[in-house]
C-alpha cells in the first residue's frame, strides 16, 4: 500500500523521482486524485513555501519542489478532468518588449503552477499588442508581468494602458515584479500588486483570485 | 572553458546558500558545468579610451578617482554558452534553468576577472581599479551604447539593443582606471545601498 506521507516528504525535500514513484503507486491503488492534492501536494508547497519565508529554504529548494509537485500534477490531471474546478485559476505571464530575461519569470510561471494554478507563459519580448490578444483569448485571472531592466520597466504602463484602450484593464488583476521594479512602481503604473520573489508571487495571487 | 576559473561559492552564495549548498543543486550544478565547459569560449576585450560621454556616478567615479588612462571593456560568455542556454531553457527543467543561469552569470563575472588581469599585465607598474559597469551603482545603463559605439563592430560579438541588454545575456560592459595612485577599492554592494538593487536584496536574504 502507499505510503502517501512520502508523497508529502518528497514534495518537501524536491525529490522528483520519489513523488513520482508515490503517485503512480497510489493512482494503481485507485486513490482518489484530490485527495491526494488536497490533502498531501498542497501542503508540503505550502510547508516548503513557509519554510523560505522563514529563512530556512531557498529558491532551489522552492523550484525543487515546484518540479516535483508538477511531476506529480502531471500524472494526477488526466484523472482529474471531470472532478470540476482543477486549478486555483489562470494566469498569464510574460516578459515585456525590449526584455528578454526569462528566468525570474520561469521562476514565478513554475511555483505558480506547483501550487495549483493554471499557467500561460507568453515568454519575452511581448508587445502590448501580443499581450492583449492573448488576454482576449485566454481570459485570465492575472496577469503577470516581468521587467529587469530600468529601461524596459516602463513597458509595463505601456500594457496596463493598452489593455485600458482594449476595454480589458478591469477583467484581469495585474501583478508585476522584477529586478528594479517595486511596490511604488506598481502601484504608479497601476497595477494591483508586486512581489519581491516567487514565493511571494504565489501568495499574492492567491489573494488577487 | 579556457584559462578562466570560476568561483563555485558566489554560484551558490547566489542561490542563498551558505558553507552547505543543498546536495541535489552540487550534483546539478557539476552535471551543467560537464555540458557547458566543452562548448563555452568566454572572450573579452579592452581599449584605451577617453571618459567624453560617460558620466558614472559617485560612488563608482570614487572608485575610477586617480586615473591616468581609462580602460573600456566588454567580456561575454560567449555566443556558444548562449545557444546551449536557449537549448537547455526548451527541454523545461527549470531547476536546471536557474541553476544554468546563475552558472552563466559566474561564467560572465570571471571572464571579466581575467580580463581585468590582462589589463595589470599590460600597465604592469601602474595601479588598475576594480571594473564598473553602466546599470550598478546608480549609472545609468543607457551609457553602455557610448561604450559600444568605441568597440565598433569588434567587441565579441555582443549585440547590444534598444534597451541596452546585451545578447548573450551573460556579457558584461564597463570602464576600469589605470594610474600610479589608482587603488582597489571597496567594491560591489558594500559601496552602494541601492534598495532597488537585486544583489542588496540578496546581501540581506543570504545569512
Amino acid at each position: 500500500m502507499a505510503e502517501l506521507y512520502k508523497l508529502h516528504e518528497a514534495i518537501v525535500a524536491g525529490k522528483l523521482n520519489d513523488a513520482v514513484a508515490v503517485t503512480n503507486e497510489a493512482v494503481a491503488e485507485g486513490v482518489d486524485p484530490n485527495y491526494l492534492v488536497n490533502n498531501y501536494m498542497i501542503k508540503a508547497m505550502e510547508e516548503i513555501g513557509a519554510k523560505f519565508e522563514a529563512g530556512q529554504a531557498y529558491v532551489p529548494n522552492l523550484l525543487m519542489a515546484a518540479r516535483a509537485m508538477k511531476g506529480s500534477l502531471e500524472i494526477l490531471k488526466p484523472l482529474m478532468q471531470n472532478t470540476g474546478n482543477i486549478t486555483l485559476g489562470k494566469v498569464l505571464i510574460a516578459t515585456v518588449k525590449g526584455d528578454l530575461h526569462d528566468i525570474g519569470k520561469n521562476l514565478v510561471a513554475s511555483m505558480l503552477e506547483g501550487c495549483g494554478f493554471e499557467v500561460i507563459n507568453l515568454g519575452v519580448d511581448a508587445t502590448d499588442q501580443k499581450i492583449v490578444d492573448a488576454v482576449k483569448q485566454y481570459q485570465p485571472s492575472i496577469l503577470a508581468l516581468s521587467a529587469l531592466l530600468t529601461t524596459t520597466m516602463g513597458y509595463i504602463k505601456t500594457v496596463i494602458d493598452a489593455l485600458s484602450a482594449a476595454g480589458l484593464r478591469d477583467n484581469v488583476k495585474i501583478m508585476v515584479g522584477g529586478a528594479p521594479v517595486s511596490a511604488a512602481f506598481a502601484s504608479e503604473v497601476g497595477a494591483d500588486g508586486y512581489s519581491s520573489n516567487a514565493n511571494e508571487a504565489v501568495a499574492l495571487a492567491k489573494s488577487l483570485i | 572553458m579556457g584559462d578562466i576559473s570560476l568561483d563555485m561559492s558566489e554560484i551558490y552564495r547566489s542561490m542563498g546558500y551558505g558553507s552547505e549548498p543543498d546536495p541535489q543543486m552540487i550534483a546539478t550544478v557539476e552535471a551543467l558545468l560537464v555540458r557547458f565547459n566543452p562548448i563555452t569560449k568566454p572572450r573579452f576585450r579592452f581599449i584605451e579610451s577617453t571618459i567624453d560621454g560617460l558620466s558614472p556616478k559617485g560612488i563608482i567615479m570614487k572608485g575610477l578617482s586617480g586615473a591616468e588612462k581609462y580602460i573600456l571593456f566588454v567580456a561575454t560568455a560567449g555566443m556558444e554558452f548562449q545557444e546551449e542556454i536557449n537549448s537547455l531553457m526548451q527541454e523545461g527543467d527549470i531547476v536546471n534553468n536557474y541553476a544554468a543561469d546563475l552558472i552563466g552569470s559566474e561564467i560572465a563575472e570571471a571572464t571579466v576577472r581575467e580580463c581585468v588581469k590582462a589589463v595589470q599585465a599590460t600597465y604592469p607598474s601602474l595601479g588598475v581599479s576594480n571594473p564598473y559597469s553602466p546599470g550598478y551603482c546608480g549609472w545609468n545603463i543607457t551609457e553602455q551604447q557610448v561604450i559600444f559605439e568605441r568597440f565598433r563592430q569588434d567587441n565579441c560579438g555582443i549585440i547590444l539593443n534598444d534597451s541596452c541588454l546585451m545578447y548573450p545575456i551573460k556579457s558584461v560592459s564597463g570602464i576600469i582606471a589605470v594610474g600610479a595612485a589608482v587603488e582597489k577599492r571597496e567594491y560591489g554592494c558594500a559601496i552602494c545601498g541601492r534598495k532597488d538593487c537585486y544583489k542588496n536584496k540578496l546581501k540581506n536574504e543570504c545569512k
